[in-house]
C-alpha cells in the first residue's frame, strides 16, 4: 500500500487566485483558497458541469452584473445545477462572498 | 434533423405560449436575504432546516470531540442531493470537507483509501492519475463519497454494482467517540451495517474502494420507438457494459444510452446544456398543447423520429455523469429484475392516463445485487430500477402517490435518498437483515444522537 502524497488542491487554488486577481489577503486568502479547492473547484473547473468556470471573466460578467446580493442568494439557496450552499455546508456569508470574488474576479 | 434542431424547433413551437409554471406553495423554505440566517436545503429545495450549528471538523480528533459534545440531532451532510429528509435537524450538521482525497492506494490490488468527504467529481481524476477507475458511477458526480455510500447510490449496468458494493473497508466514528476500523474481518457486523447506513451509525471518515483499471469508454445515445426498445431491452442490457433507457412521456419514443470500453481515440461528446433545452422544450410543449393532447404526442413523435444518434469517446469519468441543470424531485424504486418491464408498462399507462403535467422522462436502470444489510439491491442477482421525476417548482406528491403503489406491488425497495412514504414496518418486511441493523445501531448510538425525526420514523423509534 502506497501512501499518496497529499493532494495539493490548494496549489491549484492559489494559482487561480493569482490569475484571477483575488482580493482576499493573508489568512482570509488561505481560507478562501482552501474552501474553493474543497467545495467549488470540482464543478467550476469542469466545463461539462455547466457552471461558470473559475477565472473566466466573460462567463461571469452577466452574473456579476446582477450584483453581489443576487449572487449570494443563488449560491446559498442554489440555482440550476448549483447546489445550495455551493456544497460548503459550514461557510459564512463572508466566505461565500469571498469565494464568488475569488472565482469571478469581481471587485 | 439534428438534436439541436429538434430542440430549436420544439422551443420555437413552445415559445408561442410561454406561460410557464410559477412556484407553487411547496416547502421550499424562506429564501436567503443578506445578513439573514443561512439555512441548509437540499438540491431540489424541498428539504430544508435551520440547524443551530454547521460544523466542519479539521481532524479525526476534532470529529471525535464533536460527536461526543455537539447538540443533536447530529447529521452528517454531503452534497445535499438526497430528496428524503435525511439531513434536516435543528441541532448540528457536520460537513466532511476536510476529509478529502486519496489517502493511500495499492496499485496491485487496485484499491484506494479515500476521504469520505471527497466529491465523486474530484475523486475520479485523482483515481485516474493512479491508473484506477471507479467500476461504475452515478449519473451525477456532485455527491460526496460518504453521502453516496450512505444512501445506496448507484449507476447502471447489470454486471455493475452500486458504489457500496466496492467498499473493502471503512473507518467509522461512533456517536460515543469510538473510532472503528471495519471490514469483512474487522468489526464485520458493523461493516455490513455501515456500508449503507443513512448516516445513522456515526460518521464514516474514510473508505477503501476496490477499483478497476482506468479505461476509455464509448457512449452511444439514440432515440428509438419505445415498444421496440422494450422488446430489445433484455438483449441490449446483456450486450452492453452499462445500459439505461428513458421514456419520453406522451410520446411513442424512448432514449437508450449504452456505454462500453473501447480502444477508439478520444472524441468528447458535446457539452450538454442541451438537457436544459430538452426539458424546457418538453415543458413548454406540455403547456402549449394543453388544449389538444394529441398534438403533444404528434409533435414529440415527429421531432424524436428525426433525431440522429450521438456518440462520444472519453476517459471513464467524463462518460458516466451528466450535468443536471434543471431541478426536480425524484422517486426511485429498485425492483426484482423480472418485475422491471411489466412495472414500467404500468407506470407508462398510469402516467399517460392521469398525469398530463409530467414532462420529465422516466429513467430505467439495472444494478447488480449485493449483500450489504440495507442495500436496496440486497438478495437480488440484478435489480431493475425505475425513477420518476417531477419539476422542482411543481407539487410532486400526486404523481408519486399514483406511481408508488405500482412499485410496491412489484416488491420494490425505495432508493434511500429518493422520496417515498414507507415506514419502519414496511422496511422490516423488505429487508431480511433489518433487525440486525437495528441492533447494531442501538449498540453504537444508544441515545439516538444521530436520529432526526425522519430517521426515527424509518427505524420505528
Amino acid at each position: 500500500m502506497r501512501r499518496s502524497r497529499p493532494v495539493l488542491l490548494g496549489c491549484c487554488a492559489a494559482l487561480l487566485g493569482a490569475a484571477s486577481g483575488a482580493h482576499a489577503q493573508g489568512a482570509d486568502a488561505a481560507r478562501i483558497s482552501l474552501l474553493y479547492a474543497q467545495t467549488c473547484m470540482a464543478c467550476h473547473t469542469s466545463a461539462g458541469s455547466g457552471a461558470p468556470q473559475a477565472g473566466d471573466a466573460q462567463a461571469w460578467r452577466a452574473r456579476v452584473e446582477q450584483g453581489m446580493d443576487a449572487l449570494l442568494e443563488h449560491t446559498i439557496d442554489g440555482r440550476g445545477g448549483m447546489p445550495p450552499l455551493g456544497s460548503c455546508m459550514d461557510c459564512s456569508e463572508a466566505d461565500f462572498e469571498g469565494l464568488i470574488r475569488f472565482m469571478s474576479g469581481a471587485k | 434533423m439534428k438534436r439541436r434542431d429538434f430542440l430549436a424547433a420544439s422551443a420555437s413551437i413552445a415559445g408561442l405560449a410561454l406561460s410557464g409554471c410559477g412556484p407553487d406553495a411547496l416547502p421550499q423554505g424562506p429564501r436567503f436575504t443578506r445578513g439573514g440566517p443561512i439555512r441548509w436545503r437540499n438540491w431540489s429545495g424541498y428539504q430544508h432546516c435551520l440547524p443551530q450549528q454547521r460544523l466542519a471538523p479539521e481532524s479525526l480528533e476534532q470529529l471525535v470531540d464533536l460527536l461526543r459534545s455537539a447538540k443533536g440531532p447530529l447529521r452528517p451532510v454531503g452534497a445535499g442531493h438526497s430528496f428524503t429528509p435525511l439531513v434536516p435537524t435543528d441541532g448540528t450538521i457536520v460537513s466532511l470537507r476536510n476529509f478529502l482525497g486519496v489517502l493511500s492506494h495499492d496499485p496491485k490490488a487496485l484499491t484506494a483509501t479515500v476521504g469520505a468527504g471527497t466529491k465523486l467529481g474530484l475523486l475520479a481524476p485523482q483515481l485516474d492519475a493512479l491508473g484506477q477507475a471507479l467500476a461504475n458511477m452515478p449519473d451525477v458526480d456532485e455527491q460526496s463519497l460518504g453521502g453516496a455510500l450512505g444512501t445506496g447510490t448507484h449507476g447502471t449496468g447489470q454486471k455493475l454494482g452500486a458504489l457500496h458494493s466496492y467498499v473493502e473497508a471503512l473507518k467509522l466514528v461512533t456517536p460515543q467517540g469510538q473510532v472503528l476500523d471495519c471490514s469483512r474481518t474487522s468489526n464485520p457486523q458493523v461493516f455490513e451495517a455501515a456500508r449503507v447506513s443513512l448516516g445513522s451509525l456515526g460518521v464514516v471518515t474514510e473508505v477503501t474502494l476496490r477499483n478497476v483499471p482506468s479505461a476509455t469508454l464509448k457512449r452511444r445515445l439514440w432515440i428509438e420507438h419505445f415498444d421496440t426498445l422494450l422488446e430489445r431491452f433484455d438483449a441490449l442490457a446483456a450486450g452492453h457494459h452499462s445500459f439505461e433507457i428513458y421514456y419520453f412521456p406522451f410520446s411513442d419514443y424512448g432514449v437508450a444510452i449504452a456505454i462500453d470500453p473501447t480502444d477508439e481515440a478520444v472524441r468528447p461528446r458535446a457539452n450538454e446544456p442541451d438537457d436544459v433545452s430538452v426539458l424546457d422544450a418538453l415543458r413548454h410543449l406540455r403547456d402549449f398543447t394543453r388544449w389538444a393532447p394529441g398534438l403533444r404526442r404528434w409533435l414529440i413523435n415527429r421531432l424524436a423520429a428525426s433525431a440522429p444518434p450521438e456518440e462520444g469517446v472519453d476517459i471513464w469519468y467524463r462518460v458516466f455523469p451528466s450535468a443536471r441543470p434543471v431541478r426536480f424531485n425524484e422517486m426511485e424504486y429498485h425492483l426484482p429484475r423480472e418485475a422491471l418491464l411489466p412495472t414500467l408498462r404500468k407506470v407508462r399507462e398510469t402516467l399517460e392516463s392521469k398525469h398530463p403535467e409530467i414532462f420529465f422522462p422516466v429513467e430505467v436502470r439495472l444494478v447488480r445485487g449485493d449483500d450489504a444489510w440495507l442495500s436496496p439491491f440486497q438478495g437480488h442477482q440484478v435489480s431493475g430500477s425505475i425513477a420518476v421525476h417531477h419539476y422542482h417548482l411543481e407539487d410532486p406528491l400526486p404523481y408519486f402517490a399514483d406511481i408508488e403503489p405500482l412499485f410496491r406491488e412489484a416488491g420494490g425497495r425505495p432508493h434511500w435518498g429518493k422520496m417515498n412514504t414507507l415506514g419502519a414496518a414496511d422496511f422490516a418486511a423488505l429487508y431480511p437483515r433489518w433487525q440486525e441493523f437495528l441492533d447494531v445501531r442501538a449498540t453504537l448510538d444508544p441515545e439516538g444522537k444521530m436520529l432526526n425525526p425522519y430517521l426515527r420514523k424509518v427505524f420505528g423509534l
